[in-house]
């Protein structure tokens, strides 16, 4: 066949493939009178392409597909009730003269074009039938209609899904439970009997007006499906299933037994428990569902919701029936309901038994190279765990303070998740691994706490650091965390609590009363950053006053004076800034005194430079300037003497950088010029040492930006037009990478200055290219020291369309 | 597992011997989730290449999003190899039931369809599908897409840069043709 011949042909067929004969006829007739090879071809291929679309699932609903007025058997049809994704249902009658029934009858949308097909498709109707469970919609029967649609006739009933039953009746968790126990009955029922359902969702249990649950279409999902023969499965993942609700192996073209179900019943009490879904599928695709469903581990019901009582038991029951691995589930629905049963009861549940064995395991599996560091890890701990548990009831044996298993868990605690935290948190996507280790830690830590009561003040203030680990680990401000500030918050408050009485004692140990600073820090930082200012500062004020406490007791002790600096650090922080001024005073004053005793500490040395900048901000120029110099200095000596340390170097930019930004509005412009060189280099060199630091990079445009403004003021505009070029370089390659609004409003005060440099040589075009790129920028985010630079680029911009 | 994302990057800026290393790569990955599958070729004579390809795709790329284009090099790529590791499969049964016994013929309902049935005759499927791509590359493409990657009418649609629409199209009469070629009705 020539090209041309193959080209006529495929549009021939495509025009009316979709078609009734009579156009094809036409077709025939008109378009191939010349040549007859290609109108048999043609021809051929059309009824191919019938046969073969008769084999798919019709995506269509084919024209003579039951209607309402139809009868079926002994039923006609009166009303339509529902579309789903397999078919019809509708609500019918029987009206043989014999009696009256309402029934309902779900016409399947595909047509069953093979016989062995329609035989398995009785076979499985007759096994359905068997299924006598009164929360099991009854089949009553089945048949094809004359154009080969199957069609089901089940017992009617009416009433809403079960999801909608519990919110809109308001039931307890309890009364939720109880209900939820009763589909595992009927699930269990139907698997006793070999029936899988395949499709367990809400939408396909119905709770009557009298409170009973009905599972819909038992194994109809298999009916249609599974078969080689089968015509109905064409597309990928095929088979109905609701990928909310489909187990991983479902998803991944497995095979599907009741472990699957029992996982679907996992996912139906997550939502029935917490009314949150453990994985958001809006808007996604089906590759991300698989990637979410089978790789990841949902948020517990409890955090997912919030709500508290779901804590511990009925989380680890969730959690239980929604394990990856079928094997690690509740080994059947009857299992899944008797736990349920037993948190009825109050009595202790079998998901709960330790699991520290289950975190590691899937902590190995997840990543090759994790499995070198977990099975170091995993002995010891596995070991540890062991000798804490035993050791932990000896202890109550004998009646004793239970120091020692204190100690232990303790230390087990520490090891789970500082070791293998660490171990594990640079690796991308271990987030879901990091958050297992942290519920297992807490769940040992609240056993530990109820036990401890009021144990002595050793182990008290060693819980309260714990849970400040923990809450650091959840949502540490400064450092890499979970992200979850809630969840860090409401650590850092459990171990205020539990600390707070024990520094209003006048004797408070230096241990108690460093950690309460310690546990404060961060909990007043992140009530500020939530502008919650008044709490930030209580907070912080406390933490001064027992530092306080501790030193007037202890005047000699540098280690008092360290403790109270810090916490007058924090409370400076959280001070309104019209009087903060006086509080960077007398923090300053005490770093001052322990550099004193320690001239030469670089930690001495760091903390006085960092709060003489703090406190130049508040100062004018000429008195700003001397506290930037002090900081210069004792920056610069920190770097000479550790060339490598990136801290040091940092430190040293941003003092550089504050000097020069002083010196320019002293209008000594040769002087800030090598300043912000200075700085310009400083950062250069750290964002060499390690190119994959975005922030770092972030602050060399800035430092590049202002080196342009000075270079611009002192006349060198084709220096100034060159940093600027530099700046917008780096910072968009930054934007690009953060999404960060903010970094927006820096990379437009970068045009900004190019803009003005532009000008300043002559090219009015490029000129007006960056003041439209600012005005983009300023528009998603302007900094609050660029609001007048904004308004010029808004001129300016105004100018050039004007021309 | 970066090896694959660095070799899509290495691609997609033009080193042409990153292709061949890719394609070694995501060949042997798919060889080996397939060869369990084939080995005992399951009682039902399925095979499902989304599952396959999909497993291949988390594997080698993990969970890290790559880039569109990066995607649809690897979608291209796995749904080749998938082709050839059936082709080869096909050849390699028919060289051990002496002499080359024909493979057993399914009904025609059944080819084409996914999951792919296993008793079908894949080197003569390769053999038409060659004829087909000599006239038209494009639709030879939307059948290595759809039915050896196992991907559907809207990612072949993605991954080919063409409207749903078209792609339903080429699939259509591709289907109809390869159907008559390999002398069914």
């Amino acid at each position: 066949m020539t090209t041309g011949d193959f080209a006529r042909l495929e549009a021939l067929f495509a025009e009316a493939a979709e078609a009734d004969p009579a156009v094809r006829a036409r077709l025939l007739e008109t378009a191939c009178a010349d040549r007859p090879d290609l109108r048999l071809e043609l021809d051929a291929l059309w009824r191919t392409h019938d046969r073969l679309r008769l084999g798919e699932a019709a995506e269509a609903v084919p024209a003579d597909v039951p209607q309402i007025g139809d009868r079926l058997g002994a039923f006609r049809l009166v009303d339509r009730i529902g579309d789903g994704g397999m078919g019809t249902v509708f609500r019918a009658e029987r009206d043989d003269g014999v009696f009256q029934a309402v029934v309902a009858v779900k016409v399947v949308r595909a047509t069953l074009v093979s016989s062995e097909l329609r035989q398995r498709f009785t076979l499985e109707r007759q096994i359905l039938a068997s299924l006598q469970h009164p929360s099991i919609v009854t089949l009553l029967d089945g048949g094809t209609t004359p154009a080969g649609h199957a069609y089901l006739v089940m017992e009617f009933v009416n009433g809403p899904t079960i999801d909608r039953y519990c919110r809109e009746q308001g039931l307890s968790l309890d009364r939720r439970l109880r209900l939820f126990r009763v589909l595992c009955d009927a699930v269990h029922y139907a698997h006793q009997r070999g029936v899988v359902h395949r499709d367990l969702k809400p939408g396909n249990v119905i709770v009557r007006e009298d409170g009973t649950p009905k599972v819909l279409d038992f194994g109809i999902a298999r009916m249609l499906d599974a078969d080689p023969a089968q015509a109905l499965t064409h597309s990928p993942l095929a088979g109905p299933l609701t990928p909310n609700y489909a187990s991983p192996e479902q998803l991944r073209g497995l095979p599907v037994t009741s472990a699957s179900d029992v996982y679907s019943l996992g996912v139906m009490l997550y939502e029935m428990v917490s009314d949150a879904r453990p994985y958001d599928t809006t808007n996604v695709s089906l590759d991300r569902v698989m990637d979410l469903v089978v790789h990841t581990e949902p948020p517990r019901p409890s955090s997912a919701s919030g709500r508290r009582t779901l804590r511990g038991d009925v989380d680890a029951i969730v959690m239980k029936a929604l394990r990856k691995d079928p094997a690690e589930r509740y080994s059947s629905a009857a299992e899944l309901g008797a736990d349920i049963g037993r948190f009825l009861a109050r009595e202790p549940i079998l998901a709960r038994a330790p699991s520290t064995g289950y975190v590691l395991r899937r902590l190995a599996s997840r990543n090759r190279s994790l499995v070198i560091v977990s099975a170091l890890a995993l002995a010891g701990i596995l070991a540890t765990t062991g000798v804490a548990l035993w050791q932990w009831r000896v202890a109550r044996r004998e009646q004793t303070r239970a120091e020692a298993g204190f100690r232990d868990t303790r230390r087990l605690a520490n090891t789970l998740m500082f070791k293998i935290h660490d171990a594990v948190a640079p690796l991308a996507g271990s987030t879901p691994v990091r958050r297992a280790i942290v519920d297992e830690a807490l769940s040992y830590l609240e056993r530990l706490e109820r036990e401890a009561g009021d144990g002595d003040e050793t182990l008290r203030v060693e819980l309260a650091a714990a849970y400040r680990q923990i809450a650091a680990i959840l949502g540490d401000p400064q450092t890499a965390n979970l992200g979850d500030r809630d969840g860090a918050v409401r650590q850092y408050e459990r171990a205020r609590a539990i600390l707070t009485p024990l520094v209003a004692r006048d004797d408070a140990p230096y241990d108690t009363v460093r950690e309460f600073t310690r546990v404060s820090a961060p909990l007043g930082t992140i009530y500020g950053l939530r502008g919650d200012s008044d709490r930030a500062r209580a907070i912080a004020k406390a933490a001064v006053v027992a530092a306080e406490g501790y030193r007037a007791r202890h005047p000699q002790e540098r280690r008092a004076l360290d403790m109270l600096a810090a916490a007058r650090f924090t409370d400076a922080w959280a001070t309104p800034a019209n009087e903060r001024a006086a509080r960077w005073r007398e923090t300053l004053a005490d770093y001052e005194q322990l550099l004193a005793l320690e001239p030469q500490s670089p930690n001495a040395q760091r903390n006085v430079a960092l709060v003489e900048k703090y406190l130049a901000e508040f100062l004018p120029t000429d008195e700003a300037e001397l506290h930037y110099r002090r900081a210069v200095q004792l920056d610069e000596s920190r770097v000479a003497g550790a060339p490598g340390n990136r801290q040091a170097q940092l430190d040293a930019a941003i003092s550089v950088a504050g000097l020069g930004r002083v010196l320019e509005k002293r209008e000594r412009l040769d002087e800030a010029l090598r300043m912000f060189e200075r700085s310009v280099a400083i950062r250069r060199s750290v964002v060499d040492s390690d190119p994959a630091d975005v922030r770092a990079r972030d602050r060399l445009g800035i430092a590049l930006s202002d080196l342009a403004r000075v270079q611009f003021a002192r006349g060198g505009t084709t220096d100034a037009r060159q940093s600027a070029q530099d700046s917008i370089r780096i910072l968009e390659a930054v934007t690009a990478v953060t999404q960060d609004q903010p970094a927006q409003g820096r990379l437009a005060y970068a045009y900004f200055e190019l803009g003005r440099a532009e000008q300043g040589l002559g090219d009015k075009a490029a000129a007006c290219r960056a003041f439209r790129s600012a005005s983009t920028g300023f528009a998603v985010s302007t900094p609050d020291w660029a609001v007048d630079e904004r308004a010029v680029v808004t001129r300016e911009v105004a100018a050039c369309d004007r021309r | 597992m970066s090896d694959v994302t660095a070799l899509l990057d290495r691609w997609n800026s033009g080193d042409p011997d990153a292709l061949k290393q890719l394609i070694g790569v995501v060949h042997g990955e798919l060889r080996r989730l397939a060869a369990a599958q084939l080995r005992h070729e399951r009682a039902d004579h399925t095979l499902q290449p989304t599952a396959l390809v999909h497993e291949a795709y988390l594997r080698l790329a993990g969970l890290r999003d790559m880039p569109l284009t990066s995607k649809r090099h690897f979608y291209g790529v796995a749904a080749e190899a998938m082709r050839r590791i059936l082709v080869d499969h096909a050849r390699q049964r028919g060289a051990d039931k002496r002499g080359g016994a024909h493979v057993q013929r399914v009904p025609i309902e059944a080819a084409l369809n996914l999951p792919i049935d296993l008793r079908l005759d894949f080197v003569r499927l390769d053999e038409a599908l060659g004829g087909l791509r000599e006239l038209s590359p494009e639709k030879a493409r939307v059948v290595d897409l759809r039915y050896f990657g196992g991907l559907s009418i809207d990612e072949t649609a993605h991954t080919m840069d063409l409207s749903p629409a078209t792609v339903k199209r080429h699939w259509a009469f591709a289907r109809a043709w390869l159907y008559r070629a390999l002398g069914g009705e």
